[in-house]
């Protein structure tokens, strides 16, 4: 058989589309460099360590970062401190002791949905249940139950997955020997599955440092220095402003674009060391 | 082995947590205040030189709007609500202190050469009525009224006192003092009002029948668009001990010269 060359029209054809999904490739990137490098280019100039460093003055007309890092950072203890436990325990559940079927395909359902609801109905399901129901108030305790809520669907699904690719061999090798369920669990199950506990909870630190209107409506925005080894009880009652809210109330309400750029390029960073850091530790511990 | 490091490290976390859970009950050191983004400054100032004087206590500022600061003290998502107006009588339950007063500047763009309005001119402005800024003197273009959002007090009181309650035609409704006073700085045909504390040389203030908004003019009532800031509490209930004290200092007169300094004229 003779090849034959592509007709003149089929050949413009393939040409043009070509050029039109290389166009696309290229649009695509060139945003999302002109993202990244515009934030960079208006907030790295003013990221200076007097900024993140101290407690904003209004007598002294200063601004600083520090009160929305600390309160950033208690967030995301706090939240993993109890969304860790209930996340794992529940993926353990469903995967390895969960017999009825229907019911696992309900839940899973569920968690699945509850990933995909935008995040502002937490916030004001947050609001009303956490702040005003349980009269927690505006306070940094009500912002971590409600990332509990938020993130436990994350948690849940990823350890769930990496429960799943366990080899059914490991367990039955266990039980074979006479481990007891749990113990089989604990010493076989749940350490070859670790690397997926670990993206999970990287998986959710990135989901709350990114996230703004649920604390928006929880958390509030309180600018104070929160020193939660000293006292407990502020961490409780005090509202504060992660670095997100605090993006939010530079930016609309205090009209400190510079501010904003700055606290956008911190954010930008931290994006990018939990991303890396989630490839990295994943990659480590599947070895 | 590490299985049983990290569940111990979640165990004692969790216990840390009931830890912090039994604390609750003891007498709280914070001062949770929501409402009036126009009071930011005054709060601002109020509360750092508060701290100062009593380092055990936190008191935290939520900008969040007047009427959900008065709903914030209602309902108890805030130990104080502030409202840059003041309480209507479908607002029951609670109960105004008020700390200061404060003149609503009506604030134009730096190169807009008109300088004075009269209340009745700012009035017909924001109802639509005079629509080119040339019809007062100023230069050929469209004027751009700014105002603020449904829940703000700066907007009940100046609608209040021009006597155009939902009468006001804005281009754009924007919800808090900060982004109308930047709005109006990008905008050389942009009219807006915000409160004389929050107000800098981005913008120009215009006198309003001939009067400047200073301390004294609005103090003495001549310079006519000014409203109380207040401090709203439930009538109901006892007022935590942080945040007695709090509203004792800032009805003080030491906090008076603060007050000025932010803008506002103080009454004590």
């Amino acid at each position: 058989m003779e090849m034959q060359p592509l007709s003149g029209r089929r050949k413009a054809y393939d040409l043009t589309l070509r050029a039109l999904l290389y166009l696309s490739a290229i649009l695509t990137c060139a945003l999302l460099l002109f993202i990244i490098g515009y934030i960079f280019w208006n907030g790295l100039p003013h990221v200076t360590w007097e900024l993140i460093s101290s407690k904003g003055s209004y007598i002294q007309d200063t601004i600083g970062i520090l009160p929305n890092i600390l309160n950033t950072i208690y967030l995301v203890v706090v939240t993993l401190l109890i969304t860790l436990p209930l996340g794992v325990g529940a993926a353990v559940y469903l995967t390895e002791y969960a017999a009825n079927r229907r019911l696992l395909a309900v839940i899973e359902f569920a968690t699945e949905t509850l990933t995909g609801i935008p995040s502002i109905i937490f916030g004001l399901v947050g609001m009303l249940f956490f702040c005003n129901f349980l009269s927690l108030g505006r306070s940094l305790l009500a912002g971590c139950l409600t990332l509990v809520i938020m993130t436990i669907p994350t948690i849940i699904r990823t350890t769930q997955e990496s429960l799943k690719t366990v080899p059914q061999s490991y367990r039955e090798a266990a039980l074979g020997l006479g481990a007891g369920k749990w113990h089989m669990i604990r010493t076989v199950v749940l350490p070859s599955s670790v690397d997926g506990i670990v993206t999970g909870c990287i998986l959710a630190v990135g989901r709350i440092v990114g996230e703004s209107a649920a604390l928006l409506f929880t958390a509030g925005m309180g600018m104070s220095l929160n020193n939660f080894f000293a006292s407990a009880d502020k961490f409780i009652h005090s509202s504060g402003a992660s670095l997100t809210v605090a993006l939010y109330v530079y930016a609309r309400e205090r009209a400190e674009f510079d501010v904003a750029f700055a606290i956008a390029a911190i954010l930008m960073v931290l994006t990018l060391v939990i991303n890396l850091s989630a490839k990295l530790v994943g990659r480590k511990l599947k070895k | 082995m590490n299985m049983k490091k990290i569940l111990s490290l979640a165990l004692s976390g969790m216990l840390c947590l009931g830890l912090l859970a039994g604390c609750s009950d003891s007498a709280s050191g914070v001062v949770n205040t929501d409402g009036s983004t126009s009071m930011e400054k005054v709060m601002g100032v109020l509360i750092e030189s508060y701290q100062e004087n009593n380092p055990g206590v936190t008191v935290n500022y939520n900008g969040t709007g007047s009427s959900a600061g008065i709903t914030a003290a209602l309902d108890g998502t805030a130990d104080i609500g502030l409202a840059s107006r003041d309480l209507k009588d479908s607002e029951t339950g609670v109960t105004a202190i008020t700390v200061a007063k404060d003149g609503i500047a009506i604030i134009v763009n730096p190169q807009n050469p008109v300088a004075d309005l009269s209340v009745e001119q700012i009035a017909q402005i924001f109802t639509g009525e005079i629509a080119n800024w040339s019809e007062l003197g100023g230069s050929e273009g469209q004027i751009v009224p700014i105002g603020r959002e449904a829940g703000s007090g700066t907007r009940d009181g100046f609608e209040s006192i021009t006597g155009t309650e939902d009468a006001c035609k804005y281009q754009n409704e924007l919800t808090s003092t900060g982004e109308v006073i930047a709005n109006v700085a990008s905008n050389p045909n942009a009219i807006g009002y915000a409160s004389l504390s929050a107000v800098d040389d981005t913008v120009k203030a215009i006198t309003v029948d001939g009067v400047e908004a200073t301390e004294e003019t609005v103090l003495d009532g001549s310079y006519a668009i000014q409203r109380n800031f207040n401090f709203i509490v439930p009538e109901e209930g006892e007022l935590s001990e942080a945040a007695q004290s709090f509203i004792d200092y800032a009805t003080s007169a030491d906090a008076a010269q603060l007050i000025t300094d932010a803008g506002a004229v103080p009454l004590a």
